[in-house]
């Protein structure tokens, strides 16, 4: 009926075939539709700063940031707490009302646990480089591990909420609509942070780099 | 209906302002005359364009203005006439690009042949270096910059000491010879731009870019920053001159190498004590100055602003000008001091000075006198001055007057109030640093614009006098007396 | 037209659904102050862009009066100088025209257009605005604190933007980068809530391609800004840190006021492709809702429809597209790699292509039109020949070795004046005017708008066109002033003077503009609901100013686009969008 590509705008018509969409609707598949939205837009923030860090390795002068191996357990920290959100978003489909609150509950445990690790590799960090942060691959370790740490502390709002509604509220399906949201953000920035990490912070992957894009 | 007539009023006089007003290009004086080629055929597409369709608008305006009776023709669209307008476009978009790219081919590639010069830019002022017989640059770095080597070139590399170093904002260049210039700076962005050979290019630290031309008038031209750099971004300005071979030969004869510039800083005090005899009949034994005579006290005067003023009464660049009365009186002295090394020897026999007045030989000099000298103006209020010292002078004398060596600027703290009045006064009036060579004389001409009246400057030098910390020692010596 | 029955199986009626719910204030806060109707919002919005707006207007003029009249003034000095040519740029791009174009117009007018009660996160709209006001107050700060605002060019480069030497390069460029930061936040929350307004809450029947190319515009610069954005709180970040923490993202060694500084490695290029991966995009986030707007003002005011729908809307989503990949030609001369120079002046030019066919299409609506010439039509008319003009003065500087001679010059500060500043502003007044009495409920001054116009329009040409020659001429931009140089005759101060006088004259049409906005709202004539006859859905409701939820008890239905003028075979010249089709009575139409 209505393709954009097609659709001849000039033309009127009879009125619309389909009945109106509730209130609620349209909030629900707005909030989704926002978060979607959101997520592009996190998405080109993280780009740019992951070409800026690319652009960067390419110069002589490049030093690769120390390696801290508490990264390694915090990734499977922030692994577990995605885990639990999609139980918790499995559980809510299946009705399961108990055992999503005790997900949501648990995902959140290993979020604020993977911050905690997050701060607790920075201070290794500072002490490692002597507070000296004029080398620029530092520099943007702490810049895309904090802004990284933000988005999560920021998702924390949206999960306590969640979680406050699982434990004040009876209807399952409002109930999964804020899981599934949480769900979703959870797993990208889960999956941003793969790629953070896996790219640029374990050891020194310039040559990976270099052939992901494109200029060997 | 108006404004139908009003907008083929605009229309029309925009076409005759085009071609009847006499501002346009400056001649061109290098090679780039296919950029003045694009440009032209540019403006003659974007012209009938631009004509044709505002024309198109006044005549819908007339013709299809409301009257009662007419009703709008109802169209939703033409695919047949949109395809052709687009065709239209492309091909007069593509007119345009093809011959642009063709052009920026060049741009991007210097020819071989071409001479490298490198340019430095930093904060407000131009230094320049050429190869020299090896043919090849020496290697630099900004941990090496000093005062003592502002081109910052690695003491260590061979190729670097036979490079031409000019420490002066003028450049000169072989008429009919291609030139790439490479453009490095040590703190900011900058950009060279010479109007008359249309290219130009920025400066970026950390690398060198690079721009070429060849220059093919002979004539002098003015060197511009284009980018903005700072405060002083407006009086950033230097000189190219492009010579015939025999008047370039002469020139480049004259500058000295890296080497060299590093030999004369070995001063001979002895020969500059001898040369100094003559300057001290005025400016005193001990540099103090004399203020009767116009003499400015030299003791504690920037030594590379002294240098380059020697070499600018000199070479009649300062103190040629008729009415300036004092700076006609020095240049003639400058003149007994042969070369480089004899100004070198004699700032440096100035830097040793007390600036302290011989009491012991003139008795009738009291303490109130030498005090005096170096006490803050009385005839300014230095409060309002304060803020434009602050947000415009001090951004190149430093916030204190100790003078920034980068900037060339001289410390002022420490200066009488009366020499520093006379000499702003002169920028203003043009009596000082209006020599096409003066580069530096023109940006303090500029600036000194900043302070609109006599009393401003009153002020001003009020405010300076007050920077000087250096007031107990005068004291101590008349006492000891 | 042929009477015919409905055919009741083809059409569902508006159901009885429980609709969206609506926030009531229940205090005089909640209602004026942090009100969650967007309508209230946009009014907020536009009344704090305006309001800074006049701060950078009074700023042009002393950098006028400077450049005019050199020398003549006491309170003017290099750095200050500097200062208000900073401000100026970054309020006028910013804080006015994204601003108000955005935060006003979208606000105001997407829910109404598309036949919403609301925006879908009222709450989130309210906050929006706050974080914008913060951001501005923020921004006005910086003329506060010591050293006063940054003054290193709107473009904020590294490494003079956080050294001295340039003005407010301690506090002044933080504040900067604050303001910008949370500018960049606020904008987000509001973003979102436009586009997904656009695409979860239209009323039935308006589908994508019915939508008012006024919406089209707004949804396109949002995403538009969305995704430009990033790139800005990316550098404003980086940058931050290079001041706080000494990081050096994009220091390198060098020598400052004589001394070497603290940073190694760091590359300055890198915060001209982030800057421009933005500034480029942000040209088209100020003239894409223009474009919009003035094709429903040129359609509405020549009672004819809008030529082209489809061509328009896809001319706008291939200028968004490609606004993305023309960032560099802003830096042809600035030390990039020259070999970048061929693909961003083929992309740059081929932008032209679907910006030209807008320009065609606006004028074949005039062709076979029925013009009348009212203040929003007056108004189009000069967006026209300032766009034109600001676009053909494009293609020089979007040709790479054309630009050459002509970049850092007073020729592009001439031509993005024509192209993004008086061309949407151009659109502005007019669309002011045209939506006053739905916003008010009463009309505007005539006179006063008049004298408005013609001073504005033909003032402002007066201003910019001459200034392109001075560029020509070779007088650098962001120069105290020009004397001294051996290239210049001196008539081209009396040019520089001249503009002054007719830049003053047109500020002062400006302070007319405000009196007569404020005036008429207590005092002007009463208007009715509809006096334009247009056929879009926010002249349809049912008081006017629409009230708090924009429509009466029911949605309006669509049945038709929002070009149906002059329609053959109906009597009146124009059709509401929520009129039925095949019906003589439209009584859908309140």
């Amino acid at each position: 009926m209505s393709n954009i590509f097609t659709e001849q705008p000039w033309i009127a018509d009879a009125g619309p075939l389909t009945p109106a969409l509730s209130g609620a609707q349209i909030s629900v598949n707005a909030r989704r539709s926002a978060l979607k939205m959101l997520l592009s837009v996190v998405s080109v923030f993280f780009l740019l700063m992951i070409v800026a860090y690319g652009g960067r390795m390419l110069y002589q002068d490049w030093r690769p940031t120390p390696q801290i191996n508490l990264l390694w357990g915090n990734t499977g920290v922030l692994l577990l707490s995605s885990l639990c959100l999609q139980a918790a978003l499995l559980w809510a489909r299946a009705g399961k009302t108990d055992w999503v609150r005790g997900a949501l509950i648990g995902a959140g445990i290993l979020t604020v646990l993977f911050l905690v690790g997050q701060v607790a590799a920075w201070q290794q960090l500072i002490s490692m480089v002597l507070g000296d942060f004029s080398n620029p691959s530092v520099g943007f370790f702490f810049m895309i591990t904090g802004i990284h740490g933000l988005h999560m502390a920021g998702g924390m709002v949206a999960l306590m909420r969640a979680i406050k509604r699982a434990f004040t509220q009876s209807d399952i399906q409002s109930i999964e609509h804020n899981v599934s949201n949480c769900a979703l953000y959870w797993h990208y920035l889960l999956g941003v942070w793969l790629l953070v990490f896996g790219l640029l912070f374990t050891g020194d992957n310039f040559e990976v780099l270099l052939k992901i894009c494109g200029f060997i | 209906m108006l404004i139908a007539i009003i907008l083929l009023i605009l229309v029309l006089g925009t076409v005759a302002f085009h071609f009847l007003s006499p501002w346009y290009f400056t001649p061109i004086a290098s090679n780039w005359s296919s950029m003045d080629d694009t440009i032209t055929l540019t403006f003659v597409v974007t012209g009938l364009g631009f004509v044709l369709v505002n024309v198109f608008i006044a005549y819908c305006l007339i013709k299809f203005r409301h009257k009662p009776d007419r009703r709008a023709e109802y169209e939703p669209e033409s695919i047949k006439m949109e395809t052709w307008l687009t065709i239209g476009t492309t091909v007069a978009i593509s007119a345009m690009l093809a011959p642009g790219l063709l052009v920026w081919a060049d741009v991007v590639t210097p020819p071989d042949d071409a001479t490298e010069i490198e340019v430095l830019a930093r904060q407000w002022n131009w230094s320049y270096r050429l190869p020299g017989e090896d043919g090849q640059l020496g290697a630099v770095a900004v941990s090496h910059t000093s005062s003592d080597n502002p081109l910052g070139i690695d003491p260590s590399d061979p190729l670097g000491q036979d490079d031409i170093v000019i420490y002066d904002p003028v450049l000169h260049l072989k008429v009919d010879e291609a030139v790439t210039f490479l453009l490095r700076s040590n703190d900011v962005l900058h950009n060279f731009t010479v109007p008359q050979f249309r290219v130009k290019m920025d400066f970026v630290p950390g690398q060198v870019s690079y721009i070429w031309a060849e220059p093919n008038e002979v004539g002098s031209y003015d060197l511009l920053c284009e980018e903005l750099c700072g405060v002083g971004h407006y009086a950033m300005r230097g000189r190219v001159i492009v010579d015939s071979d025999e008047s370039y030969a002469a020139w480049i004869a004259d500058q000295p190498t890296f080497a060299e510039t590093q030999v004369e800083l070995n001063t001979n005090l002895m020969a500059g004590e001898s040369s100094y005899a003559v300057c001290s009949s005025c400016h005193g034994v001990n540099g103090e100055g004399n203020k009767a005579m116009h003499a400015p006290g030299l003791a504690g005067m920037d030594a590379e602003y002294m240098r380059r003023q020697l070499r600018h009464f000199k070479r009649g660049v300062r103190g040629a000008d008729e009415s300036d009365t004092w700076g006609r009186t020095m240049a003639p002295m400058a003149m007994m001091l042969a070369d480089a090394s004899a100004i070198n020897n004699v700032v440096s026999y100035i830097g040793t000075l007390s600036g302290q007045h011989d009491f012991n030989a003139d008795t009738s000099y009291g303490l109130s006198q030498a005090v005096a000298r170096f006490e803050p103006s009385a005839s300014g209020d230095p409060s309002k001055s304060a803020a434009l010292y602050g947000s415009t002078c001090g951004e190149c004398h430093g916030a204190s007057g100790e003078g920034v060596w980068t900037v060339n600027a001289p410390a002022l703290a420490g200066l009488e109030g009366w020499y520093l009045a006379e000499q702003i006064k002169n920028f203003r009036d043009g009596v000082r640093g209006r020599h096409a060579d003066d580069l530096y004389g023109l940006q303090m001409g500029l600036v000194s614009n900043t302070m609109t009246d006599d009393q401003a400057i009153e002020d001003m030098v009020a405010y300076i006098t007050t920077l000087d910390k250096n007031l107990e020692a005068p004291v101590k010596l008349a006492q000891q007396r | 037209m042929e009477h015919i029955a409905h055919d009741e199986t083809s059409f569902v009626r508006p159901a009885e659904v429980g609709e969206m719910e609506l926030y009531h204030a229940k205090t005089w806060l909640g209602k004026y102050v942090f009100s969650q109707d967007a309508k209230t919002i946009a009014i907020q919005y536009a009344a704090t862009a305006i309001a800074i707006g006049m701060v950078a207007l009074v700023l042009s003029w002393v950098m006028r009066l400077q450049l005019g009249f050199p020398d003549a003034f006491d309170f003017i000095d290099p750095s200050s100088y500097l200062q208000f040519v900073t401000m100026h740029g970054m309020i006028m791009v910013i804080y006015l025209l994204t601003a108000l174009l955005l935060g006003g117009f979208g606000n105001y007018l997407i829910p109404l257009m598309v036949g919403a009660r609301d925006m879908v996160f009222p709450w989130l709209n309210m906050i929006s605005f706050w974080v914008y006001f913060t951001a501005v107050v923020l921004l006005a700060a910086s003329f506060f604190v010591g050293g006063g605002s940054t003054g290193a060019g709107w473009t904020l480069y590294p490494p003079q933007a956080i050294l001295p030497g340039t003005p407010g390069s301690e506090t002044g460029i933080l504040l900067m980068l604050a303001s910008l930061a949370v500018f960049i936040i606020g904008f987000t929350m509001g973003g979102l809530n436009y586009v997904v307004t656009i695409l979860q809450a239209r009323t039935r029947g308006m589908t994508l391609m019915r939508m008012p190319l006024t919406v089209w515009g707004i949804f396109v610069a949002t995403v538009l800004a969305l995704f430009a954005f990033p790139a800005l709180f990316v550098s404003a970040i980086m940058m931050s840190l290079d001041v706080l923490l000494g990081t050096s993202f994009f220091m390198p060694a060098i020598m400052t006021m004589g001394n070497e500084a603290d940073h190694v490695g760091g590359n300055p290029l890198l915060f001209q492709h982030l800057f421009w991966f933005f500034g480029h995009p942000e040209v088209y986030i100020v003239a894409l809702p223009a474009f919009g707007i003035v094709s429903d003002l040129i359609s509405i005011h020549a009672r004819n429809n809008i030529f082209g729908y489809r061509m328009m809307v896809w001319a706008i989503i291939a200028i968004a597209f490609l606004s993305f990949i023309v960032w560099a030609h802003h830096m042809y001369t600035v030390g990039m790699n020259p070999y970048f120079g061929f693909f961003f002046a083929t992309t740059t030019l081929i932008i032209a292509v679907p910006t030209a066919l807008k320009v065609y299409n606006w004028v074949l609506t005039l062709w076979q039109g029925n013009i009348h010439l009212t203040i929003p039509m007056l108004f189009s008319i000069a967006f026209l020949l300032f766009f034109i003009n600001g676009g053909m003065t494009g293609l020089f500087l979007g040709n790479a070795s054309v630009s050459m001679p002509l970049s850092d010059t007073l020729f592009v500060v001439a031509h993005f004046h024509m192209v993004m500043a008086v061309a949407p502003v151009m659109v502005v007044c007019g669309a002011i005017y045209h939506w006053y009495p739905k916003i008010t409920g009463r009309w505007y001054h005539e006179g006063m708008a008049r004298f408005h116009f013609w001073v504005t329009f033909v003032g402002s040409y007066l201003v910019f066109l001459p200034m392109h020659y001075l560029g020509i001429m070779g007088v650098p931009r962001r120069y105290f002033e020009i004397t001294g140089t051996s290239f210049l005759p001196d008539s081209a101060q009396t040019v520089n003077a001249s503009i002054t006088i007719a830049a003053l004259v047109v500020g002062f049409a400006q302070l007319v503009f405000i009196y007569n906005l404020i005036f008429s709202a207590m005092k002007g004539k009463k208007a009715p609901g509809n006096p334009w006859n247009a056929t879009s859905l926010e002249w349809q409701t049912e008081h006017t100013p629409p009230q708090h939820g924009n429509f009466g008890k029911e949605l309006p239905c669509v049945y038709r686009w929002a070009y149906d003028f002059s329609v053959p075979g109906v009597e009146d010249d124009f059709i509401p969008q929520n009129v039925p089709p095949r019906t003589t009575t439209p009584e859908a139409a309140s």
